[in-house]
């Protein structure tokens, strides 16, 4: 069984300031969605899917394509090029969220650990603290508390928050869960109302 | 390349005749789910990979195959892949595929 996962301290508010100070970045307000491939663009991290790489003939791109098990990988290029792969039969929802929790996971300067046998195949390797963090820090860069709290504030429905942010429902949820942010509307509507 | 197909036998025989769940809490941290599947022949992600080789008391180069040139030459004693998000499991078709993709990238993507 895995140990249950904590986050290091100051893990959270880092991650809502990085989804902020990002959008600044970006001249794109608090309460805007921010693109994943923006975002990439901005780190200098190329995104790609498997027909734009070089090489790959048809068949393998099609086997790639037509494959849902696989989600997105990250990789460095010879030419120092920092590399994302992602699988586009997902839906545009799931994309996005592929390639945020990829971009996520550099930004977290997560790596595959050292005592790892070498193979070379590309075979999973879960690290569940590293998955948990890029997931908080992936779920913050689409969907900051901020942002969140406005869509709530304005009456937005989960779905129309899902299709205006390009997240999933199941994120959206999450998001709303994780960040108790429902508790405080409803204490800011009965401090209002006293 | 993975040898799946002596993993999968090699685990099928150690098993015999008793259940996936009994065999899955046996070796621990991998679901009888994932063990049927990779007696099927899907390739497993690495601490599942790790844990049966232990349970089968083997090392994980009993099952490590040579493959072509243009795999090896790109990856040497280099791990290029930081991350991976997958399932569990993959069909070995899709690994396959990953592996190609991933060794033209490394040497074309400027």
């Amino acid at each position: 069984m895995d140990k249950p996962v904590s986050f290091k301290r100051g893990f959270k508010s880092d991650s809502e300031k990085k989804a902020l100070l990002y959008r600044d970045q970006l001249n794109i307000k608090s309460t805007d969605p921010l693109p994943a491939m923006l975002l990439a663009d901005f780190l200098n991290i190329r995104v790609a899917i498997p027909a734009e790489v070089p090489g790959l003939n048809q068949q393998m791109v099609s086997t790639l394509n037509k494959c849902n098990k696989w989600s997105a990988l990250t990789m460095d290029c010879l030419s120092g090029i920092r590399l994302i792969i992602h699988n586009p039969s997902h839906s545009r929802a799931r994309q996005e969220s592929n390639i945020m929790h990829e971009i996520a996971h550099i930004l977290c300067n997560h790596s595959t650990p050292d005592d790892h046998f070498n193979v070379e195949i590309p075979l999973r390797s879960y690290n569940s603290q590293q998955e948990k963090e890029a997931e908080w820090l992936g779920g913050c860069l689409q969907l900051p508390r901020e942002a969140l709290l406005w869509a709530l504030k304005n009456n937005m429905k989960e779905s129309e928050i899902s299709d205006y942010y390009n997240a999933s429902q199941v994120m959206v949820k999450f998001r709303i869960n994780k960040t108790g942010i429902v508790h405080q509307l409803n204490s800011y509507k009965n401090f209002r109302f006293q | 390349m993975l040898n799946t197909e002596k993993f999968s036998s090699m685990l099928k025989n150690k098993r015999g005749d008793r259940g996936l769940r009994v065999i899955a809490q046996e070796i621990g941290g991998v679901s009888a789910s994932t063990l049927s599947r990779i007696e099927q022949g899907n390739l497993p992600d690495v601490e599942t990979f790790i844990r049966i080789c232990k349970w089968l008391g083997v090392s994980t180069e009993e099952f490590t195959v040579k493959t072509d040139s243009e795999v090896q030459e790109s990856s040497k004693k280099e791990l290029l892949l930081t991350q991976l998000r997958a399932d569990r499991t993959l069909p070995q078709e899709t690994v396959l595929a990953l592996a190609q993709m991933i060794s033209l990238a490394y040497n074309n993507i400027k």
